[in-house]
């Protein structure tokens, strides 16, 4: 039976730009500074990233001094919650953005990236973080295998273009559509990478990253491609958190990608083991959220010393409902990166999995059960092992 | 569980049972053959949306009765569906009759898509984009929005549940649907799928293809050397795939055979294809190397065929190559000037035109093309015409530089 | 008349703004060929989009391809045809004022 491992990981997140800010965050526990708690006695630097970035514009750097953005309070503030506001002004939303990366990475100069939006920048990025980490990995471009999966996909650019349709047709942007297309940040991760293989971009729930994972352990386990990146996106725009409010009025709408590298060989250890991916428990006429969270439950062991779990609560009580009863049983150690970072959808989901692997890899446990209760389509759960030397 | 997947050692022959299609041409199998047998052009002035200040004002619309086909779905669902979720529907029942397949268990559903539930999303932003924002219907419209309902639609429609694979691969994602449920068929991971592919009129698709000059202002004309660009439509395909012994086994009629897919990236330009189309001969060539089957034995090529510029030269280059000394004498056609490029639906749609041409042995002729884009080395199939077809090929490119390829044969 | 510097400055802010130019205005020549090979690399996509931007902002129509070809070859050739279009419209021009 072939087996899949865990070779690389990369995230990007509100926290910044790699594992490490994701981890950090995760490790702080509660939420990430809220614009309450960082006024509080807290000289405001002039360029505050409190005040409303323009989400849509990611590569002017913020304007705050050189020196300030050096220093550990910059880090923090930009992950603070900042504010989108629908047009008409009257209804602001709570935001993790993803800061401004400083410094500019060099492969955002590639020419297929100039146009692109946040989303994709959040998922080349953390694909080829997960390709740095996995060294010894022979990465031949044409017997690689991209799957993405996303819920909005690239919605600011979406949301920008039919603003500009509904105002006049005549003059909406050409270039923004064709980054509209779902498809858009896998196109540009195989351009930059020179995949000419497979590449499919799917789309759910928060569950999307999830199937894609399945259908990267398809190729691999078929043969059909030798490595693979299988990457969670999602970007935050006020339609959105909109949209988001509606469910859970005051959850933070949350930005950014993760990416996993998957192969057949385990490589150095300490090897990360794919174990399983459960059924698709759908939410399907009579199936509610609540047995389908029970069944996904009960297809993953029973907790044990040196195991966590990372679940998928977003903070937001009846939204965690379903999940929170699942796990009932669960006492050990346990992470919800949409605690600290927001509803961050597809990225968020992929963090949970950047966690789990971390986690294995630093030691701080054997195994990881990971838990995606979707928002309305399915809950599905998967876990990763300690692969034994 | 997903994964490891239990896998009844392969490989398994898939073949096809039912087909359900919905376009401009109409609905079922029927109205749509009669149609493409002649090369009816269903085009006529759009009517969902404001089209007096964009450069095209014409679209493959479907005349979507208000009734719905006979489903388990609930009369509250029945009244929040989508266009989207309609027309899916419609092709969704045609297939599960004809297959004869019975509700319950665990069935795999992989689809199709580029734009979900667009009309709804679009009605959601012009509503909170008003100053006093209105709430009510709202939650609705973002929920329906998404393409999982769309699957959700279907799954609860004719009760079954399955993991569902929505594939947003632009315009190859109905041919990438069906070649991957032709995998999980083939690889022993399910004896049955339901697969196709499908796509509603969308305001922000057809302003965003005409702000890239990419709609023809004249008439969508694949191949021909005075073509001016697509012509957008909507509808949906669906199918159901399964393995050979299961069809068998239940004696069921058998439409066709799924033997190849192939799929390639083409990494030239996010919009573009490259001039010499090398990622579409690699998807034909991987479909045919897969299947076993060389150009000389393929009885008829329905290109991608969007009649912009810049496809049809590429796809022309591509299936010269391909093709090679075959090319002087394989037919080829597009049928999108008959029902439009449906984006997501194109790919499905056009399989089920495949599986016509095998089931009823005629050729659909590309209307209006009038001078043959000299790139061409192949005939383009111009007049209906009857014709011993054994095995035909599908394409499917698009933006994203996403290629698919499919290939079909006769079932006797 | 030749389009006064003034006006090639505003052309080449409309290009960065416009096409996310990861270049600065004082980057861009004058007479730097803006496509093919050895140009600042912009496609058609790019043509599309610096049409709709002096439509936008000039209120110049470059419907016709051809016409757009031969205007946007350089910033040089976009300052002429929009001071040829400021002419047309108000008689003798002002000093590189665009209509706001």
């Amino acid at each position: 039976m072939t087996r899949i491992f865990v070779r690389g990981a990369g995230a990007v997140s509100p926290a910044g730009w790699g594992v490490e800010p994701l981890l950090t965050a995760l490790r702080a526990g509660d939420p990430l500074p809220s614009v309450e708690s960082c006024s509080r006695g807290r000289e405001s630097a002039p360029s505050r990233a409190a005040e409303q970035r323009d989400p849509n514009d990611h590569r002017r750097p913020t304007l705050a001094a050189a020196a300030y953005q050096s220093t550990q309070q910059f880090k923090e503030d930009q992950a603070l919650l900042h504010e989108l506001r629908a047009p008409s002004g009257s209804r602001r939303f709570a935001a993790r953005l993803v800061p401004t990366p400083v410094p500019r990475p060099a492969w955002l100069a590639h020419p297929r990236l100039r146009r692109a939006s946040g989303i994709s920048q959040f998922a080349l990025s953390a694909a080829l973080e997960a390709i740095e980490s996995a060294p010894g990995t022979v990465l031949d471009a044409t017997r690689l295998g991209i799957v993405t999966g996303t819920h909005t996909a690239s919605i600011r650019y979406s949301e920008r273009f039919f603003g500009e349709v509904l105002d006049n047709p005549a003059t909406a942007s050409p270039m923004l559509f064709p980054e509209t297309v779902m498809n858009a940040p896998a196109s540009h991760m195989a351009a930059f990478l020179g995949c000419t293989g497979l590449c499919y971009s799917l789309v759910a729930d928060q569950t999307a990253f999830v199937q894609a994972l399945v259908v990267g352990c398809q190729w691999l386990v078929d043969e059909r491609v030798d490595t693979c990146l299988v990457v969670g996106m999602d970007e935050a725009a006020w339609p959105l958190a909109d949209a988001l409010d509606h469910f859970a009025h005051g959850l933070p709408v949350s930005e950014g990608a993760g990416a996993l590298l998957l192969t057949r060989q385990p490589g150095t250890p300490p090897a990360v083991e794919l174990k399983c991916i459960t059924d698709a428990h759908l939410y399907a006429a009579a199936a509610t959220k609540e047995p389908a969270a029970r069944a996904m439950r009960s297809q993953l062991p029973a907790e044990s010393p040196g195991e966590l779990l990372v679940d998928s609560r977003s903070g937001a009580p009846r939204l965690d409902r379903a999940e929170t009863l699942a796990w009932a049983d669960w006492r050990g150690a346990r992470i919800s990166p949409r605690l600290a970072l927001g509803e961050g959808l597809c990225a968020a989901t992929a963090w949970q999995f950047v966690a789990a692997r971390a986690a294995l890899t630093c030691g701080s446990a054997r195994a990881a059960n990971i838990s995606v209760v979707g928002a309305n389509l399915q809950s599905v759960g998967a876990r990763f092992e300690l692969a034994e030397e | 569980m997903l994964f490891p997947s239990l896998t009844r050692t392969g490989p398994h022959r898939v073949v096809i049972t039912g087909a359900g299609i919905v376009t401009a041409l109409g609905l079922g199998w029927r109205a749509n053959a009669d149609g493409f047998r002649v090369g009816r052009r269903a085009f006529r002035p759009v009517s969902l949306f404001d089209v007096t200040r964009q450069r095209a004002r014409e679209a493959a619309e479907v005349d979507l009765p208000h009734a719905l086909p006979e489903t388990r779905l609930s009369a509250r669902t029945s009244r929040r569906l989508t266009r989207a979720s309609r027309q899916l529907l419609w092709a969704a029942a045609e297939a599960w009759r004809q297959a004869g397949w019975e509700a319950g268990g665990s069935l795999p559903l992989v689809l199709g898509t580029t734009g979900c539930g667009s009309e709804s999303g679009e009605q959601y932003y012009r509503l909170a984009l008003e100053p006093t924002p209105v709430r009510r219907g709202q939650p609705t419209r973002s929920l329906r929005h998404q393409g999982q309902r769309q699957a959700l639609d279907v799954a609860e429609a004719f009760g079954f549940e399955g993991p569902v694979t929505m594939i947003a691969n632009a315009c190859a994602s109905g041919s990438n649907a069906l070649g991957h449920a032709r995998e999980l068929v083939l690889t022993g991971r399910a004896e049955r799928v339901l697969a196709g592919g499908y796509d509603a009129l969308s305001q922000l698709a057809f302003a965003g293809f005409d702000s890239l000059q990419a709609l023809s202002t004249t008439l969508c004309r694949p191949f021909d050397a005075r073509r001016d660009g697509l012509g957008l439509g909507e509808g949906a395909a669906v199918l159901t795939l399964e393995s050979l012994d299961s069809a068998r086994r239940r004696g069921a009629d058998i439409l066709g055979e799924i033997i190849g897919y192939g799929a390639a990236t083409d990494c030239h330009h996010l919009a573009q294809p490259h001039p010499e189309g090398q990622a579409a001969f690699l998807s034909m060539q991987e479909a045919c190397a897969r299947a076993g089957v060389a150009p000389e034995s393929v009885g008829y090529v329905n290109a991608h065929g969007t009649g912009t510029v810049l496809n049809d030269a590429s796809e022309a280059l591509a299936i010269n190559r391909w093709a090679g000394l075959r090319a002087r004498d394989l037919p080829v056609s597009s049928t999108k000037g008959s029902v439009g490029h449906l984006l997501g639906g194109s790919g499905a749609v056009e399989a089920v035109v495949c599986l016509m041409v095998l089931r009823e042995q005629w050729l659909p002729p590309a209307p209006c093309v009038e001078t043959p884009d000299p790139a061409c080395a192949f005939p383009l199939v111009r007049q209906p015409r009857d014709a011993r077809v054994e095995i035909a090929l599908s394409n499917s490119f698009g933006f994203g530089g996403a290629n698919a390829t499919l290939l079909f044969r006769r079932w006797p | 008349m030749e389009p006064t510097d003034a006006l090639k400055a505003e052309v080449k802010q409309l290009l960065v703004a416009n096409l996310m130019l990861q270049v600065t205005e004082d980057q861009i020549g004058d007479n730097t060929p803006l496509f093919g090979p050895g140009s600042l690399g912009l496609d058609s996509v790019d043509a599309l989009q610096i049409v709709v931007a002096l439509d936008k902002q000039y209120g110049l129509k470059l419907s016709d391809p051809a016409a757009a070809k031969q205007a946007l070859e350089s910033v040089s050739a976009i300052a002429t045809a929009v001071r040829k279009h400021q002419e047309a419209q108000t008689g003798p021009p002002a000093a590189g004022t665009a209509p706001s």
